[in-house]
């Protein structure tokens, strides 16, 4: 390999290595990609069913990122959708995603989940205080995430031991 | 060596390019799926692209009824959600309920000084220029994302009938909605039925269709006006009948939608109605089907077009009993309508609203034994607005619309606001504005030998308003809003009733005052907790001095939604203040209370129990003229309904 294609291949690994470490994406995508993850690293303790149904309430705050979970599979289902949910239809849902704009809600939500397998995902620093069993926190232009974990093993959930790990904390 | 040159130098940029590539490939080009916990940690988010809407401050006094509140309440039709308004009261007759705004409540206007939006689409009939909002009211609540209430002249933006205020219902999003079915029963032989299904697919595709039934053998009520006549005890039983359905199909994508609505009332009416037989009731039917289009298309930089396409008709029979001889009387409208909006921002400190609309009221036909009545009407209409960012802390929001109908009705509405942001989360909003309502096909047209004459030629009413408000956010958990008002009416329309002849017509009556101070708040507490209130004290007078019929001089709501663990109770209590019948007699202040309470009995299964005037109290309506030309003479009141109860069973799938 001649000189200048070796430093040509170095200045393009060095690049692509730089790549992995800086992804950039716009916040919807982000938090519906976590969405989705938290789906495929968390069990039900209920799952002989079709639909996996992933709510979230007040207007659309995701988008076209959330649009494109329909469908996906997660083990034996499928992922449905159903946005602007009121806290009444809270237990027709299986995961209730609560953006911060409809922060006050949550508390809420947490007492119309009531003990049902519901798994509660809210945004801000404050969520899990309030009822969250997923918080998602932004940090230094990244965003994070924070487990209950007493709540959702009493609840019946299993949390994947990779999904504690990349925890910011572990309740 | 040129030649070497050129190709290092190109295959250069081509390595340079593939790197840069690399690093800003944003993640959002790749599926959402490709991205795994280790990347998310690592991403950087960016900023969101989306054009921000900014909420500018609205240049009026809104009430925002959520979706939420119609639920926890059990409110069964729109004058349930209106009646907790602001400045709002309903009048239940046994035929219609009527909305009074503000101290202006005139009964028997088929609530024509209020324009009903369902998206944005006008739902008044062409005859009557009806806004339905009793049971009658054509969408069934469990539908509505929200109700947004503008109190005062909307005729700037929305044209004729948005006179005394503007109530936009929007419906919920398709894929909210999900799948469930509801069975109820209550007193008075109540029963029900409803179905609902909707849903999304990851095109923005959406579909939802909704069918509902309800049946009521009604309630007996003592007319003691009427004890005596006849032979009759003044009690009307069995003659409150009411059966009702509705069905809601819609269908859309991501810009555009279209929704077909239809909506039937029979109803039962005692009181012996414009001096029919006192032991038979009337019987009014009501019936519209509208379909209405809408989309919205952004187009470049900061501008939006919006349009809408509307076609409804309206037919209402009506049956009567007269020395026992049956008549019936009918009526018919048609309409189409359109229009299209531009929204856009041609300065930084700028928002300009451009608009412009026509209405082809293509038939308003009322027949009745005295004769067939016809009168098309075409209405072009065009309007525009423009909020100005003056400083940062003050607004200027300017409008006015040009109305112009085939029946020689040319108005022009102007509207201005000032808002002032004052430190401290403190809005400080000066309005004044003017808007009209021109007379519709029933009180220029409508003629019974006998017992009505046409109206004939009739000037529009106009209003004149100024509002000064204050609004006070309370945290993020509330807010108060202070306002004061007045309404000046000109050349208002109404029936003059001639008691010694029974002859009716409709004229401009001449002209009117009403003004007031209203306080409202809401607050969310910690717990859940969330109560919402208002108190208003109403002053209102004729041309000669006198107060206004139904005009009561001080309403109160306190309505509260309380979270009891598992359960959930809704709260709403009204008072409503002394005021005059049609006759100026006195009619003294009264508090009603409903009370509604929820639960699950499992996950997929709900109940909800409501009781209406919980306390049985003794509620009366000020009644109309049309109840008084029997042979009871006046009947300045009309009883209301005692504690009735309900409850519904909802299952999900």
């Amino acid at each position: 390999m001649s000189r200048t294609a070796f430093l040509r291949l170095l200045f393009v690994l060095g690049m692509s290595a730089a790549a992995t470490v800086s992804l950039a994406a716009d916040e919807a995508t982000v938090k519906a990609a976590y969405l989705y993850n938290f789906a495929k690293f968390i069990q039900w303790p209920d799952e002989q069913r079709a639909a996996l149904r992933l709510c979230i309430i007040g207007d659309d705050a995701l988008g076209q990122p959330l649009h494109s979970l329909i469908g996906k599979p997660v083990r034996n289902m499928q992922i449905s959708v159903r946005h602007g949910v009121a806290v009444h239809d809270v237990p027709q849902c299986d995961l209730v995603f609560v953006p911060a704009d409809h922060a006050q809600s949550l508390e809420r939500v947490r007492q119309v989940v009531n003990g049902y397998p519901i798994l509660i995902v809210a945004e801000s620093s404050d969520a899990m205080p309030k009822g969250a069993m997923v918080a998602l926190i932004q940090s230094d232009g990244r965003i994070v995430f924070e487990v209950d974990l007493a709540v959702t093993r009493r609840l019946g959930f299993q949390v994947s031991a990779k999904m504690l790990q990349l925890a910011r904390k572990v309740y | 060596m040129i030649h070497e040159r050129k190709s290092s130098s190109a295959s250069l940029a081509v390595w340079v390019g593939m790197s840069v590539l690399l690093v800003a490939h944003p993640a959002d080009a790749a599926d959402v799926d490709d991205l795994s916990l280790d990347d998310l940690l690592n991403t950087r988010i960016t900023t969101a692209s989306k054009f921000s809407q900014r909420i500018s401050e609205s240049p009026s006094t809104a009430t925002v009824i959520r979706g939420e509140e119609i639920r926890s309440h059990g409110w069964r039709n729109l004058s349930e959600a209106l009646a907790s308004v602001r400045g709002f009261e309903i009048s239940t007759a046994t035929d219609y309920r009527y909305l009074g705004v503000r101290g202006f409540s005139q009964p028997g206007d088929y609530n024509s000084r209020i324009l009903l939006l369902i998206d944005g689409i006008p739902a008044n009939d062409g005859i009557y220029d009806q806004a339905m909002i009793g049971s009658e009211f054509p969408l069934d609540m469990n539908l509505i994302e929200r109700i947004e209430v503008v109190p005062g002249p909307g005729s700037a933006l929305y044209g004729g009938n948005a006179y005394l205020a503007v109530v936009n219902v929007i419906t919920r999003q398709s894929d909210s909605i999900g799948r469930s079915v509801t069975v109820g029963a209550g007193s008075n032989g109540f029963s029900s039925g409803q179905a609902n299904a909707g849903g999304r697919d990851g095109t923005g595709r959406h579909w939802l269709i909704s069918a509902s039934t309800e049946r009521s053998t009604g309630s007996a009520r003592h007319f003691p006006q009427w004890d005596g006549i006849g032979g009759g005890d003044g009690w009307a039983r069995g003659l409150d009948d009411e059966r009702q359905r509705r069905l809601f199909l819609r269908y859309g994508d991501e810009d555009w939608s279209v929704h077909l609505l239809h909506g039937r009332r029979q109803k039962e009416a005692a009181g012996a109605l414009y001096a029919t037989d006192f032991d038979v009731p009337v019987t009014n039917i009501d019936a519209t089907t509208q379909i209405g289009l809408r989309f919205q298309r952004p187009l470049k930089t900061t501008w939006t077009l919006e349009g809408q396409a509307y076609a409804g008709q309206f037919h209402w029979e009506g049956r009567y009993r007269y020395s026992g001889a049956w008549e019936s009387d009918m009526a018919r409208s048609g309409w189409l309508g359109g229009s299209a909006q531009l929204t856009g921002k041609p300065w930084e400190n700028q928002t300009w609203v451009l608009g412009a609309s026509i209405r082809d009221d293509f038939k308003r036909d009322q027949e009745n034994t005295g004769g067939l009545s016809q009168g098309k009407r075409r209405t072009l209409s065009l309007y525009a607005q423009d909020d100005i960012r003056l400083t940062d802390m003050f607004a200027l929001n300017l409008g006015g619309r040009y109305d112009r109908d085939t029946l020689g009705s040319r108005q022009v509405s102007p509207r201005a606001a000032l808002i002032v942001n004052l430190p401290g989360a403190t809005v400080l909003k000066l309005m004044t504005g003017k808007a009209f309502r021109p007379p519709n096909a029933y009180e220029s047209n409508y003629s019974y030998p006998g017992t009505q004459l046409a109206g004939g030629t009739l000037k529009p009413e106009r209003i004149a308003t100024t509002e000064i408000a204050l609004e006070q956010a309370l945290g993020a958990h509330g807010r108060w809003t202070a306002s004061m008002y007045r309404n000046r009416f000109r050349d208002m329309l109404g029936t003059v009733t001639d008691f010694s002849t029974g002859l009716q017509q409709v004229q401009n009556i001449g002209d009117a005052l009403t003004e007031g101070l209203e306080l409202g708040a809401r607050y969310r507490f910690s717990g859940g907790v969330d109560v919402r209130g208002s108190l208003s004290w109403q002053h209102s007078e004729d041309a000669a001095g006198a107060p206004l019929p139904n005009s009561p001089r001080r309403l109160a709501r306190l309505l509260a939604v309380v979270p009891l663990g598992a359960y959930e109770l809704g709260w709403e209590t009204y008072y409503t203040g002394p005021r005059r019948d049609v006759f100026t007699n006195a009619v003294g202040g009264q508090t009603v209370s409903h009370a509604s309470l929820s639960g699950r009995f499992t996950r997929d299964l709900r109940w909800q129990v409501r009781a209406s005037n919980l306390f049985d109290r003794r509620v009366v309506t000020v009644a109309g003229p049309e109840y008084s030309l029997g042979a009871a003479g006046n009947v300045p009141t009309i009883p209301d309904y005692g504690r009735q109860m309900q409850i519904h069973l909802t299952a999900d799938f």
